[in-house]
């Protein structure tokens, strides 16, 4: 029995070393996304009209022209500048308000209602409203975008702070600990886990926001210029404009985790 | 042993929840300066609870402690507690979990790193300074534990089944190292446990306990000469006899 078992546990030999590169997880996911664009490329010169699904090639070349143009930075920088920005204000004020609730328990149950109902609203209800009061500048898109992240943070460390682990806090106590020391030593570290889990999962949403504000009214930005595309029939803006998106949500994406585990070493 | 005044006193406790039955009833023990005593009794008879009532995260409904000082308006004496878990933080490395108790304890700050390494060495812990908890055994976690009560430097130590989560061998391995470094201080030391042989081959008093209401039914005076090996202590005729003597007396009591 122990024998078999010892066997049956291959040594995964050379896994991620230079001798396994065509085996590293890096190649296999460049050559699949290759692959991918491949076969659109060829379904959209064989299989179908490229009006409805534009091909690679072509967006490709429409990107570069952008590129020459300065409107790839100038409307990639205003979707950025909105999610960005509503991501830093939804994480800031989302922590507060978490860590503010986790210590006022009776206020926080009082609030709960009213509060999960806002969380639960589609905020894209909100867009209309924003723009009315905001305009069709960059504040609405930033307003959209923090109503979508803020909860996250709250709610998170909220979560983090139920998930404390006494023991330690009682330890530390004996000890003659003062709030602050426990706030610093345990409290902050233990939610810092939760507020990375946070931001992963808040990148996506406060892209989602900046492209619902500039959907609905702006004059920049890829949802402006993914909307004016439409408008004109232009398939291949359309898919440029989602393509650009795509990176960006997989740069930031890639960006959260390294930070995270940066952060997180302990957990490995 | 001593004739100075013990530096624990408890008198007449009774710890009781919410207005219920109480949990340890009109319980009195000293513990002299240097002291090693080990409370065994069968589980629910309040020996962990009294641990937290003497460290202050729980009220006593009746009865004082005294707790002697260093000296008389010294500073309030230290009090350092161990759980059965380890109790440590897991975002922290080995270091940095043992400078907690040199933070808390007051000594000055630059002389932490100096104090960390001379307990790494002394808990036998050297090249795991960078280590997280998680990639820790059990044993090496409640050595880190026991240095970062080591360098809060605390005047009573109170033990709440400190290896009660290890193996056998680890328990006795750890039993042996906690002698080797009290034997170096001669702190006084609340040991709780279940483990008779554990209580008898550390202890130099072994107090054992009720059933719930939890009182002292019977104390013994250790039988063995320090400095003592525990491993060949079980050997000795006179251990199995204290052994199943408070084996009866726990059958009696429960």
């Amino acid at each position: 029995m122990v024998d078999h078992l010892s066997e049956a546990r291959p040594t995964p030999a050379g896994r991620g070393s230079g001798e396994g590169f065509f085996k590293s997880l890096f190649f296999q996911q460049t050559l699949f996304l290759a692959a991918t664009l491949a076969a659109w490329e060829l379904a959209g010169a064989y299989l179908f009209d490229p009006f409805w699904s534009s091909r690679p090639s072509l967006i490709g070349e429409r990107i570069w022209i952008l590129a020459k143009k300065g409107d790839l930075t100038w409307h990639m920088s205003a979707t950025l500048t909105e999610a960005g920005l509503g991501l830093a204000m939804g994480s800031v004020i989302g922590v507060s308000l978490g860590l503010l609730m986790a210590r006022y328990a009776r206020a926080s149950a009082i609030t709960e209602p009213l509060f999960m109902g806002l969380y639960s609203l589609p905020r894209v209800a909100l867009a209309p409203l924003f723009i009315l009061w905001f305009g069709i500048g960059l504040t609405a898109k930033v307003m959209m975008s923090f109503s979508m992240v803020v909860f996250v943070f709250v709610l998170n460390v909220l979560e983090g702070v139920r998930s404390l682990d006494r023991d330690p806090i009682d330890l530390m106590r004996t000890m003659g600990a003062s709030n602050r020391y426990i706030v610093r030593r345990v409290l902050l570290p233990a939610v810092l886990t939760w507020i990375m889990a946070s931001f992963r999962i808040s990148v996506g949403l406060a892209l989602i926001g900046a492209l619902v504000g500039e959907l609905i009214g702006s004059s920049r930005g890829l949802g402006w210029y993914i909307e004016r595309s439409a408008g004109q029939l232009d398939t291949t803006g359309v898919f440029t404009g989602i393509v650009i998106l795509i990176a960006i949500a997989m740069v930031a994406n890639n960006i959260v985790a390294l930070v995270s585990n940066r952060l997180t070493r302990w957990r490995a | 042993m001593t004739q100075a005044a013990p530096t624990l006193s408890i008198q007449h406790i009774t710890v009781a929840f919410n207005d219920g039955a109480p949990v340890i009833e009109d319980l009195s023990l000293d513990v002299a300066e240097g002291e090693f005593v080990a409370i065994v009794g069968p589980s629910g008879c309040g020996k962990s609870t009294l641990l937290k009532v003497i460290s202050g995260l729980l009220p006593a409904r009746s009865g004082q402690f005294l707790v002697a000082g260093p000296a008389a308006n010294g500073p309030k004496p230290r009090i350092g507690f161990m759980f059965q878990r380890d109790t440590l933080l897991p975002w922290a490395t080995v270091t940095s979990n043992i400078a907690v108790g040199c933070e808390l304890s007051g000594l000055p700050k630059e002389k932490h790193a100096e104090r960390i390494a001379e307990l790494i060495a002394l808990v036998r812990l050297k090249g795991y300074e960078n280590h997280y908890p998680g990639a820790l055994s059990g044993g090496m976690r409640q050595r880190v534990s026991l240095a970062r009560l080591l360098a809060y430097d605390p005047d009573i130590f109170l033990m709440d089944e400190p290896f009660g989560a290890l193996d056998y061998q680890t328990k006795i391995l750890m039993g042996r190292e906690l002698l080797r470094i009290w034997e170096a201080s001669r702190r006084s030391i609340i040991f709780v446990t279940h483990d008779i042989e554990e209580a008898v081959a550390l202890a130099d008093r072994v107090i054992v306990m009720s059933a719930r209401p939890g009182r002292i039914v019977a104390s013994h005076p250790s039988l063995f000469e320090r400095p003592r090996d525990p491993r060949s202590l079980r050997g000795d005729p006179r251990f199995g006899a204290l052994v199943q003597t408070i084996w009866s007396e726990l059958a009696v009591a429960d």
